[in-house]
């Protein structure tokens, strides 16, 4: 017996190649910046080369998003494309990935908007190489929590986006980006820091001693223990959501990211908070959750009324979509807490659809400040005869964004009130009202960007490129197909919440 | 019992010994050549460890015991060897001509740290470790950099005698309290006859007293005086890391087999200590000035944490332990091997001198920065799964509150590393420094460790496969 041999192996489970497409979808990414880091740097056409490396890799990663879908809508049971793998076995931690409705849907937004990003990041000129490492490290990052059903593993993809979203806003962003970027870096890591604090409460209180999420569900806690559980994983998330009064970050992240970078942030990263309220609080501890609902629905109203007030009084353009993001998430927390099947699948819609609407408002927002010169919208006006591709995208993408019929935001806002009204019959239509006032502001941005007279300094101003044009339809497509058609992702996530609900108490 | 007849299955450690003496006859005939033997002697004993083991042998009427802990440890201890004779392979100053029988006493000393992680009794455990120290002190000596190395070396010299004399101490009250040289023997008899539970204490008191010194427990750090003519870099590295990986491997099998079956609160006393030292080692290092000091008492910082394992041996204490040690070697090697090397191009070692570090080289300075990520313990890097385990163990051998100190440690070391890393990332440079160029042989050395520190959290399905395989070995 050689050393080798010695060593225990790992007992072998049978893992079928349709369960390696989960894999695939976090791992892909990660390979690739491995591989990109060898590629040379020195010339535009390497740049050039990198960057349609990294196109390809997110395009194979959405191709795998989407082949999981088209297999994945007969599912019967709780989790589909599942994998486990003996990896901590001592600490009762395993490689558990699983997919169901819900994380298959932000599977599949994260995915597209990972994409867009790079495409649309041709205008990285320095450090290109640093600049998509980071990105697709931060892919791996998000899918890989969308994927988790252990939580040591969610927590550690979770905590593999800090670092790689703070060097992208760093070194790639504005004039005020270290600020900003310190700023993410320490409420995120307090975020996490209190998101570990829960896992291991949960662990070491827990009867079975392992860290696997549908282990863990059937384990009985006291109740107090529970409720504090319950509260950590809220508060970390909630900063990520983010809430008042923890949303500074986001607002400054937002407006000092560069395009592609704060679209992934709005899109994909504050959707994670309201992922993982959804994913850990409803679904794993719905009896403690329901224990702390009076404070996450006054949070939610909260957060709702606050941001509509600051984006009225906002004049920088992505601040102000900062502000609408956050408005909306609110309203994704009033969905979450009110814990019935149709706000939920409400909650999960509106982040499916604000995730594409806003991702074309901040790239929109990024191409008019670029043209206009002054991200003040005090300073814009008129850009509609000089725009006419930007200005009718971004009025669709704003009516998307209110919550106009027919567009994806109108049905999820729709389902939040009509399922979030009869448990909470005064914060709703507070909420409604925040909701409303954002719609205002939209509309009364879009004027003030787009019409009335001209302002004299824009002079010559170009129109949406190709790339930003095939860009914006994209999104805007998904966004009226989503509108028009929301069972397309609908029936498998209701199904999804629908065990999520019933798998009862955690 | 025989007792030379399974000496081949110490091939490992023969190949050391032969290759020592290889290498000092090359040393007078063939200089150049003397490092690039001692590999080959390294990657020898790696191979006959990997094909010549089969089970649990026993030689010397019972002095070693080649088990599957010492084998787990082997490998550690060689892996590390090997990566710090690489990476200073040209760790040369100028007008410096190294001795070229040095990398002979390198293989010694790794010679000393192997026969310690298999020595099961009380005098091949005391013969080892001084094997270990002794060339140790020659390396540090045969630098010829100047008084100060001289000095750094004799002041090492001095403190590893007075540990030595503690070590003694306690050895001779283990052997009077039991009458048995032979660890488990010892234990057996501790446990079986009821001795005086007060010397039984005493006991282990003068042997942690003297391998405080071989954890890097202790706030002496000869090596970080005079970093440009003091002690070379692969003493340094090798002390913080096979020295180390070899002293916790010691004390684990002394304590697992001489003192866990006792009645005295044996955990007790090691959660102070480790209580004690994670928390004094991280305040002093946050104080630091100096990059190199830093690393030296966030060492100490380590050797506390690690100590938390003992809090639970019967269970996974020992597997945490190895893990740990893993993670430990890999985080020193890439540690220090980056900070050296910076340090030497730009002729100083403060923290603030490492402002641009990013952009001068920026390979080295992700090497830091991933080195420091894995010290503090923050995840996903190897130091994370170490500090996992470890906590865990503390936890379920009843000490909680030592694993809180152990999270709020973490916390604190992270905000110290943390300055470090912002300072080489994002302050402005005070002066521009040519990119350093490196030797091969410690790029690649520097990038393995960066990798295995990488990449270790995909690998702890076999990793704490093989260090439960030691566990189970140790632990019978």
């Amino acid at each position: 017996m050689t050393l080798l041999e010695a060593v225990p192996q790992a007992t072998s489970t049978t893992v079928e190649l349709p369960a390696l497409l989960l894999s695939g979808m976090v791992w892909v990414p990660a390979l690739a910046a491995i591989g990109l880091l060898f590629f040379p740097t020195r010339t535009d056409a390497h740049r050039e080369r990198m960057r349609s490396f990294a196109i390809g890799a997110s395009a194979l990663v959405l191709g795998l998003a989407v082949l999981m879908w088209y297999g994945f809508r007969d599912q019967s049971g709780t989790f589909a494309y599942e994998e486990t793998r003996p990896w901590l076995v001592g600490a009762g931690s395993s490689y558990h990935l699983g997919v169901d409705g819900v994380s298959m849907a932000m599977l599949l937004l994260s995915a597209l908007l990972f994409l867009i990003a790079v495409l649309a990041s041709s205008r990285v000129r320095e450090q290109t190489k640093e600049y998509f490492v980071l990105l697709l490290i931060l892919e791996t990052g998000v899918n890989g929590v969308f994927a988790s059903l252990d939580y040591l593993l969610f927590f550690l993809f979770w905590q593999l986006q800090a670092v790689p979203m703070f060097l992208l806003i760093a070194r790639f962003g504005g004039p005020r980006r270290l600020a900003a970027a310190w700023k993410f870096l320490a409420i995120d890591l307090a975020g996490s820091g209190l998101l570990l604090l829960a896992i291991l409460i949960l662990y070491f209180k827990a009867p079975a001693r392992t860290f696997d999420m549908v282990t863990l569900h059937d384990a009985t806690l006291p109740v107090a223990m529970a409720t504090l559980i319950a509260w950590l994983f809220f508060i970390a998330f909630a900063v990520r959501l983010p809430v008042f009064p923890f949303h500074t970050w986001f607002i400054d992240a937002q407006a000092e990211a560069p395009a592609p970078v704060a679209m992934i942030l709005a899109g994909l990263l504050v959707k994670l908070g309201g992922y993982g309220i959804i994913r850990v609080d409803v679904g794993e501890f719905q009896e403690a959750f329901h224990k702390i609902v009076g404070a996450v629905v006054v949070i939610a109203v909260v957060t709702v009324l606050w941001s509509a007030v600051a984006a009225l009084a906002q004049d920088n353009l992505r601040r102000l979509l900062g502000y609408v993001v956050m408005s909306h998430m609110g309203l994704v927390l009033l969905g979450a807490a009110a814990a019935v099947p149709l706000a939920i699948n409400g909650a999960i819609l509106t982040m499916l659809a604000d995730g594409l609407s806003a991702g074309l408002l901040v790239l929109l927002a990024a191409a008019i400040i670029e043209r206009a010169n002054t991200s003040s919208l005090r300073a814009m006006g008129g850009l509609a005869g000089r725009m006419n591709r930007g200005t009718i995208l971004w009025v669709l993408a704003a009516l998307a964004a209110a919550g106009f019929p027919g567009l994806a935001g109108f049905v999820g806002q729709l389902l939040i009130v009509l399922g979030a009204y009869p448990g909470h019959r005064l914060a709703t239509p507070l909420a409604l009202l925040g909701v409303l006032m954002v719609a205002g502001v939209l509309v009364w941005t879009t004027q003030r960007i787009f019409f009335g007279p001209a302002a004299e300094q824009h002079g010559r101003v170009r129109d949406l490129g190709t790339l930003e044009l095939a860009n914006g339809v994209s999104l805007l497509s998904l966004i009226v197909l989503l509108g028009v058609l929301p069972a397309i992702l609908m029936d498998s996530v209701n199904f999804s919440v629908l065990t999520m609900l019933s798998r009862g108490a955690g | 019992m025989r007792t030379f007849g399974n000496l081949l299955a110490f091939s490992p450690e023969l190949w050391l010994l032969a290759g020592a003496m290889v290498v000092f006859l090359l040393a007078r005939f063939a200089p150049g050549t003397t490092t690039t033997a001692a590999l080959v002697a390294l990657v020898g004993a790696f191979l006959a460890l990997a094909t010549q083991f089969k089970q649990t042998i026993t030689i010397l009427d019972g002095a070693f015991t080649l088990d599957g802990f010492a084998v787990v440890v082997d490998v550690v201890i060689l892996a590390a060897a090997a990566l710090t004779l690489l990476a200073s392979r040209a760790d040369v100053l100028p007008g410096e001509s190294p001795a070229p029988a040095v990398p002979g006493f390198f293989l010694l000393a790794t010679l000393g740290a192997l026969l310690a992680a298999s020595a099961a009794e009380i005098v091949s455990v005391f013969l080892s470790l001084e094997l270990l120290a002794v060339n140790i002190y020659i390396l540090s000596a045969l630098a010829r950099r100047g008084s100060g190395a001289i000095s750094a070396s004799l002041g090492y010299l001095a403190l590893g005698i007075a540990s030595s004399g503690l070590l003694l101490y306690g050895m001779a009250l283990v052997f009077g309290l039991s009458g048995q040289t032979n660890l488990t023997a010892a234990g057996r008899a501790l446990a079986s006859v009821n001795p005086n539970q007060a010397a039984v204490l005493l006991a282990l008191s003068l042997l942690l007293g003297g391998f405080a010194f071989r954890l890097g427990l202790l706030p002496v750090r000869w090596w970080t005086r005079g970093f440009e003519v003091g002690i070379p870099l692969r003493v340094v590295v090798f002390v913080e890391t096979a020295g180390v990986v070899a002293a916790f491997a010691v004390f684990g099998r002394l304590a697992v087999a001489t003192f866990s079956g006792t009645r005295i609160a044996y955990p007790a006393v090691i959660a102070v200590v480790a209580a004690v030292a994670m928390t004094a080692g991280n305040l002093l290092a946050l104080t630091q000035t100096s990059v190199r000091r830093m690393l030296a008492y966030s060492g100490i910082a380590q050797a506390g944490f690690a100590l938390m394992a003992f809090t639970d041996l019967r269970r996974v204490g020992i597997s945490a332990l190895l893990v740990f040690l893993v993670a430990l070697s890999l985080t020193g090697l890439g540690a220090f091997g980056t900070v050296v090397a910076y340090a030497r191009s730009v002729h100083s070692d403060a923290i603030r001198d490492l402002a641009g570090m990013a952009r001068w080289s920026p390979g080295l300075a992700l090497a830091l920065a991933l080195a420091l990520l894995s010290l503090a313990g923050l995840p996903p890097v190897a130091g994370f799964f170490g500090k996992l385990l470890v906590l865990q163990a503390a936890v379920d051998g009843g000490y909680v509150w030592l694993a809180v100190i152990g999270v709020a440690n973490i916390a604190l070391a992270a905000f110290g590393y943390l300055r470090v890393i912002r300072t080489a990332f994002l302050d402005s440079p005070v002066f521009e420094v040519a990119p350093v160029r490196l030797d091969g042989g410690i790029r690649a050395a520097v990038s393995l460790a960066s990798a295995g520190i990488v990449f270790m959290g995909l690998l702890m399905g076999p990793l704490y496969a093989a260090a439960s395989y030691g566990r189970a070995a140790l632990l019978h």
